[in-house]
């Protein structure tokens, strides 16, 4: 080992301050978090050991397992949802001429990723308001009688926050997506087209098969990012879509910030560390195995 | 060579450490609203503190989320003299032993311990246990209906009492002022002006020992039920669950609704507003006592007591006390309204005050529009209709009891009484279902 570090001892300096990064602002403040769940925390620092007393208080609250459950769902949906749908703007994306309207094309949809959370909910709150866009329309052509009121029903709560993040995030997705089929030889395509298969053929068993390892990082990036969903469903949590909507981040955040009780918040938050490198684990393996297979 | 570069070097450092260990400020402020209203006027606002304290203070104004700045501060060891808060936050920080019991400190005080300077009825405010945790930053107004004088005098009617008189005025509001909403809030933020009509509070209130919730008693169903009846025709504004303040306050100011549930100051800014932005407008803001109960008693809601508060770890509490007596005295009530001597206002050679460009932009609120004195009179008169509207809160208004818990109880209020406001259920089921279930999270004891 210590010849290895002799002889790259380079290739170690370069990498030290990347190692020093993440212990300093990764490793440290998560290894504080585990000590911290398992205090009595004071506002002013830790007042004493309670062993599991945090953890107990968080799986003997009813909302925690609300919140886990909105979460599950939540970071389903977001997943799913938002590795599934960039595939058609990018095969989209892939046949658009000339190249100024495929520019636009691109521009408009990776427009949404740019913006933030506070703009975008802004935004459709008033397109989706009981007196916006949407529901004049939807009026005007007789669809309903009644308005909708797409933020403050249960129904709608947790469609709005995966609609509204994979209608952010499809523009970044659709361009990894295209980054991967440009890598495509058109060789393939055209030999295909000899051979007399139509478009759905093509994008079934050549573009699909070629963009699949691109996927199931697409899937990773967006299960991992979707499990710790906070300011779009802390934005469009209210009264009526709290029990909807409320996920294991933002009851972090309301025990910790709002509540002053640190302590629980640690525990909430290891608790949301678990499951995530549980969930991303299990995904791992399957997607390991798949490719194995 | 190079070592000797080495050693001048962390000489340099070392001095440096020391020195700004040595010049550490002599009061550490942790403050939200109070100071400048921008980086460059509230350096100019921290000068003119140091200048009449005789202290080198530091003042520490973040420009947003306050909370989550005073709350990291503290938990990473931060030691600040003084905290800004308000009322709902004592009980939290209490029990986690972070800030001081200042009892003793406001009665050695002359200044702080002053009735005419903090009356009585300011300290009780945010009492607990006959302890004083900390000091009043301004005098804190409440909330109430604030109706279109304009319009009612337009629609020869009387200004309402009864919840038919409310709906009566909304409905003419709908029917003349083309098709303009009748009551406009945000979520249950205020509905207290009404819920007045069931002579019930909002917040816990402690029947025998015992924590109860009035909105969630069936006292409040017929209520929930008048806000469904508003829902269905129209006369509520659909989107109150979703708004902030700042919806419903441009609701109001463009005509298109007749009655919002605001701070009694606003009634004067609404006006102020409008008289400066569109002089040849009609429009009238007024504040209206809620709607009286089964025994006559309108119930209205003071806000949070805004709070100077001294952590459990401040190194400078004498200066703390310092800075506190100069806010409860004459330049100190000048510097929290006016604002900054030669910025924001002038002084003639009589004595009189004059507002520059930007003392009038800043609306005469630099943490303390209103002060808790009750002898200082203001350079300048109120803007029209707030002291008509701070009688009102005066008469009627007290603080509601909100204990930790209430976090938790708020969004079970909410769920329920917002189905209730849209009529998706009635009054009734809604009160039975909050109640069982605040019961069953033993928020409430009965």
């Amino acid at each position: 080992m210590l010849d290895r570090i002799r002889r790259h001892w380079m290739l170690y300096l370069l990498i030290a301050p990347i190692l020093a990064y993440f212990c300093a602002f990764l490793f440290y403040p998560m290894a504080q978090g585990i000590f911290l769940s398992t205090q009595k925390a004071g506002l002013l620092g830790p007042v004493g050991f309670i062993g599991w007393d945090n953890y107990a208080k968080v799986f003997s609250t009813p909302a925690v397992w609300q919140a886990i459950w909105n979460t599950l769902i939540i970071a389903a949906g977001i997943t799913i949802v938002g590795t599934l749908l960039p595939i058609l703007p990018a095969i989209a994306l892939l046949q658009i001429t000339p190249d100024w309207l495929k520019r636009g094309f691109q521009t408009a949809i990776y427009t949404p990723y740019l913006l933030s959370w506070v703009i975008i909910v802004g935004i459709w709150l008033n397109t989706l308001s009981p007196v916006g866009l949407v529901n004049s329309v939807l009026e005007g052509v007789g669809l309903i009688d009644a308005p909708i009121n797409f933020f403050a029903d249960p129904f709608w709560a947790r469609p709005m926050v995966i609609g509204l993040t994979v209608w952010k995030d499809v523009g970044f997705h659709a361009l990894i997506y295209l980054a991967a089929l440009l890598s495509l030889s058109p060789d393939i395509l055209e030999a295909a087209d000899i051979d007399g298969a139509n478009d759905y053929k093509k994008i079934r068993d050549i573009l699909l098969p070629h963009l699949m390892p691109m996927i199931k990082v697409v899937f990773l990036i967006t299960l991992l990012g979707s499990l710790r969903t906070f300011d779009s469903a802390f934005l469009m949590l209210n009264g009526r879509t709290a029990d909807q909507i409320r996920t294991l981040a933002i009851f972090t955040y309301e025990r910790g910030i709002l509540n002053f009780d640190l302590g629980l918040a640690s525990a909430a938050g290891v608790v949301l560390l678990v499951v995530s490198l549980l969930i991303s684990g299990v995904a791992q393996v399957v997607t390991r195995t798949e490719r194995e297979n | 060579m190079k070592k000797t570069l080495l050693t001048a070097n962390l000489t340099v450092l070392a001095a440096a450490l020391m020195a700004s260990s040595a010049l550490a400020a002599d009061l550490r402020i942790l403050t939200a609203v109070t100071g400048g209203k921008d980086a460059a006027e509230h350096e100019q606002f921290v000068a003119e503190l140091e200048e009449h304290l005789g202290l080198d203070i530091e003042m520490v104004k973040p420009a947003s989320d306050y909370n989550n700045v005073l709350f990291t501060s503290l938990a990473s060891g931060e030691r600040y003299d003084l905290i800004y808060g308000d009322s709902s936050m004592l009980p939290g920080l209490i029990d986690q032993g972070a800030i001081t019991d200042m009892t003793d400190m406001v009665a050695a005080s002359a200044v702080l311990s002053d009735e005419t300077a903090i009356p009585a009825g300011e300290w009780a405010l945010f009492d607990i246990d006959g302890r004083k945790w900390a000091v009043p930053n301004k005098f804190e107004g409440g909330t109430l209906p604030t109706i279109r004088q304009d319009w009612l005098e337009e629609s020869g009617m009387e200004t309402p009492v009864t919840l038919d008189d409310w709906t009566a005025f909304f409905k003419w509001a709908r029917d003349n002022k083309d098709g303009a909403y009748g009551l406009s809030t945000s979520k249950l933020y205020d509905i207290q002006g009404f819920m007045s009509a069931a002579g019930i509070k909002a917040g816990y209130v402690m029947e025998d020992g015992k924590r109860t919730i009035p909105y969630a008693t069936d006292g409040a169903a017929e209520v929930y039920d008048w806000f469904a009846m508003l829902s269905e025709e129209g006369l509520l504004d659909p989107n109150f669950v979703t708004n902030g303040s700042g919806e419903f306050r441009n609701l109001f100011m463009t005509d298109r609704v007749a009655a919002v549930t605001y701070w009694d100051a606003w009634v004067g800014l609404f006006n102020n507003i409008m008289a400066t932005d569109h002089p040849d407008s009609s429009f009238e803001a007024k504040g209206v006592a809620g709607v009286p109960g089964p025994d006559g008693d309108i119930i209205l809601r003071r806000g949070n007591a805004s709070l100077w508060m001294m952590p459990a770890n401040a190194e400078n509490p004498e200066n703390a006390i310092k800075f506190l007596e100069f806010w409860h005295s004459e330049p100190g009530y000048v510097l929290g309204t006016l604002g900054v001597e030669g910025v924001d206002y002038t002084v003639a050679a009589d004595g009189s005050y004059e507002l520059t460009e930007q003392g009038q932009a800043h609306g005469m609120d630099h943490g303390a529009p209103r002060v808790t004195s009750t002898t200082w009179e203001h350079p300048f008169p109120a803007l029209p209709g707030v002291e008509e509207a701070q009688e009102i809160i005066m008469e009627h208004a007290s603080t509601e009891y909100l204990p930790a818990e209430w976090s938790e109880a708020q969004p079970i209020v909410e769920k329920h009484a917002f189905q209730a406001m849209l009529g998706e259920v009635t009054g009734a089921e809604a009160v039975s279902a909050m109640h069982a279930e605040l019961l069953a999270a033993g928020l409430i004891d009965e």
